[in-house]
């Protein structure tokens, strides 16, 4: 029986480690229910995991509108962070939050190893 | 002159709001469907959004459904925004859905004190709950409350132009 959970965690654990400034990490299903989260409460991952998947699917449906391709993820800038969420497949969204200053080149290097990896470790463990 | 309105049309998950759009909307709608991981008793649920279009006469409707399920209550605001009046729609075979639909209707009043009606959906199935009982459970008159077959054309169509006409009616006396 493999532990999802554990194995996304270490996955969070790695973005985190190589790239600087991040201030949680939340996996949600497509329908928006958290998976694994890194933030602060409950209720936070909660409301995050039913925003991000909003998001996501409104993003989604401008792809073939606008006939840009497939959707592959989102970033919203605020005054003091940003938000990326990134389609996993079309199992989950991988939302993460981070500093304004941000090392972008670093985060974009990063996180396609780290989809690919979280949609292997869910695909086994259906 | 043609003029453009918003109508939200909202309620508990399964009441039949993406139907109900679906169904009549002169145009693609803008659907965000997702395979629900859950077990709501049906295979999609909506997690942003509905939006479709409609005239009546020369006026253009534009319709913004929301999702039903609980988790999603900030989209209720965000959609809510600039509406004319709301829908709010109420699965008759499913009595477990009632205090939603009740809190929805406080949540949407409180903040947006707009014309509505209540549309009773699914009362070709047996068994379904009386609209009078409905209406009695949610506090509102029984003239709000109003059979409606999310998943009939014809049915919905009816449904809206009624609540255009009473909107309009409201309109005028004020
Ligand atoms: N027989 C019958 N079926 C209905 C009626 N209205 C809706 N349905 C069915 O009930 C289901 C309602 O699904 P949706 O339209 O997705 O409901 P929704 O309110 O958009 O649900 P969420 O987006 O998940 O909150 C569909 O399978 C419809 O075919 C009705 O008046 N009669
Ligand atoms: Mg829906």
């Amino acid at each position: 029986m493999v532990n999802i959970e554990e194995m996304v965690r270490e996955v969070f654990d790695e973005i985190e480690k190589e790239v600087p400034g991040i201030k949680g990490i939340v996996l949600a299903s497509p329908d928006g229910l958290p998976i694994v989260s890194d933030v602060e409460s409950v209720e936070q991952k909660n409301r995050i995991s039913a925003m991000v998947s909003a998001l996501a699917a409104l993003a989604k449906r401008m792809g073939p509108e606008l006939r840009t391709g497939e959707f592959e993820g989102i970033s919203v800038d605020f005054t003091d962070g940003r938000i990326f969420c990134y389609a996993v497949k079309d199992v989950a969204i991988l939302a993460i939050a981070t500093h304004k200053d941000i090392n972008l080149g670093m985060l974009n290097l990063v996180v396609p190893g780290a989809i690919n990896r979280i949609s292997g470790i869910i695909s086994t463990g259906r | 002159m043609s003029r453009i309105y918003k109508v939200l049309v909202t309620g508990p998950v399964g009441a039949g709001k993406t139907s109900f759009i679906k169904n009549i909307s002169e145009i693609p709608v803008v659907d965000t469907d997702v395979r629900s991981t859950i077990d709501i008793g049906k295979e999609t649920t909506t997690v942003a959004m509905d939006y479709g279009l409609i005239h009546i006469g020369d006026d253009e409707i534009h319709l913004f459904g929301t999702p039903g399920q609980d988790r999603f209550s900030f989209m209720w605001d965000i959609l809510s925004e600039g509406a004319i009046g709301f829908i709010l729609l109420v699965d008759s075979t499913n009595p477990s859905t009632f205090p939603l639909a009740r809190k929805i209707l406080d949540h949407v009043l409180s903040r947006f004190p707009i014309p509505y009606i209540v549309g009773i959906t699914k009362n070709d199935i047996q068994p379904a709950w009386d609209p009078d009982f409905i209406a009695e459970y949610l506090e509102v008159e029984p003239s709000r409350v109003r059979p409606v077959l999310a998943i009939d054309r014809k049915s919905v169509l009816d449904f809206i132009v009624y609540f255009f006409e009473l909107y309009l009616k409201a309109k005028e006396r004020r």
